[in-house]
């Protein structure tokens, strides 16, 4: 009994904290261990990111993706150019009497801003 | 400017929120929980033997590594002995080559004198009186909240020898640290 009253009394010794005048001063000293980690360690990612980037570019420059991109784009443009002719070919067809192109193109862009706005509620919601 | 910034320091919060916080990326309230448990996990580390300095530099290591592993802590148990854990590790494995910690041999080295009949001492003066095995393994066990098989396997030591360097430990301390601040002998002799 007398054992672990004195085992109880030992812990509760231990559990004390000494008297430390400096307190404060450690905690600012890990404080600012603390901060010189975190800059070197954010001036690291972002050096890092940067020598990435800048690599990349490099690569991409120097492996004629743009002069491939232009061409791409060239016959992209093209093959939009005709399917937005057809479309208006048919939508005139399809269109009240009345109702010109431009009105047609208006209410196509409310739609679609309208789809985008649900689509991006039901994001949201998920 | 520096009245200021203690005012915005989150000291109403209890450890486990500020280790929340902490975990976030709160460096300050990190730092206030370390304001709050230093002097707890340095005394330890000193009481295990180390000398004011090395126990700061274990000390600040320890919360670093604390810091970094913050995320783990769920507040199971309170906050200091958790990093009275990390810090008892950390200063184990700086005296990893010191295979005097727990041998048989560093039972025999002389501890302090005790101290003269009716005075009072406290635990870090009664301390003192251990030998440095015995001084490892009362801290380990009473101060860290090791089990004797805890600290056998932090020490790599046997079982059988963890436990013979508490009791002798303890015996002393009692001795030492009799109620009335003077010797259990001493009391019972006269």
């Amino acid at each position: 009994m007398a054992e672990h009253e004195f085992d109880s009394r030992l812990e509760r010794m231990f559990a004390t904290a000494p008297a430390c005048n400096d307190a404060d001063a450690f905690a600012r000293k890990v404080e600012a261990r603390l901060d010189r980690n975190w800059r070197v360690r954010t001036l690291g990612i972002g050096s890092a990111g940067a020598v990435g980037g800048l690599i990349a570019v490099t690569q991409v420059l120097h492996s004629g993706f743009g002069f491939r991109i232009q061409q791409a784009s060239s016959v992209s443009t093209e093959a939009v150019g005709s399917a937005f002719q057809q479309v208006l070919t048919h939508s005139e067809a399809l269109l009240p009497s009345g109702m010109g192109v431009g009105m047609f193109l208006v209410a196509s862009a409310i739609m679609v801003v309208v789809a985008v706005a649900a689509a991006t509620r039901i994001f949201d919601e998920v | 400017m520096a009245t200021s910034e203690r005012k915005r320091l989150p000291t109403g919060l209890h450890d486990v929120e500020l280790a929340a916080l902490a975990a976030a990326g709160g460096r300050r309230e990190f730092g206030e929980l370390v304001r709050r448990h230093g002097a707890v996990v340095r005394g330890l580390l000193r009481r295990m033997g180390a000398e004011a300095a090395t126990a700061d530099d274990v000390a600040q290591d320890a919360f670093m590594q604390a810091y970094e592993r913050i995320a783990e802590f769920r507040g199971d148990g309170p906050f200091p002995a958790w990093v009275k854990r990390i810090a008892v590790r950390q200063y184990l494995r700086r005296r990893k080559s010191d295979a005097l910690l727990v041998s048989e041999d560093a039972s025999s080295e002389q501890s302090e004198a005790a101290p003269d009949v009716g005075a009072r001492i406290d635990l870090d003066e009664a301390m003192k009186g251990l030998n440095p095995a015995e001084r490892m393994c009362v801290s380990l066990c009473y101060g860290a909240g090791f089990s004797h098989a805890e600290a056998a396997e932090a020490l790599n030591a046997p079982l059988g020898t963890v436990k013979s360097h508490v009791k002798r430990g303890l015996d002393k301390l009692r001795e030492r640290l009799a109620p009335d601040g003077r010797q259990a002998g001493s009391v019972a002799n006269g």
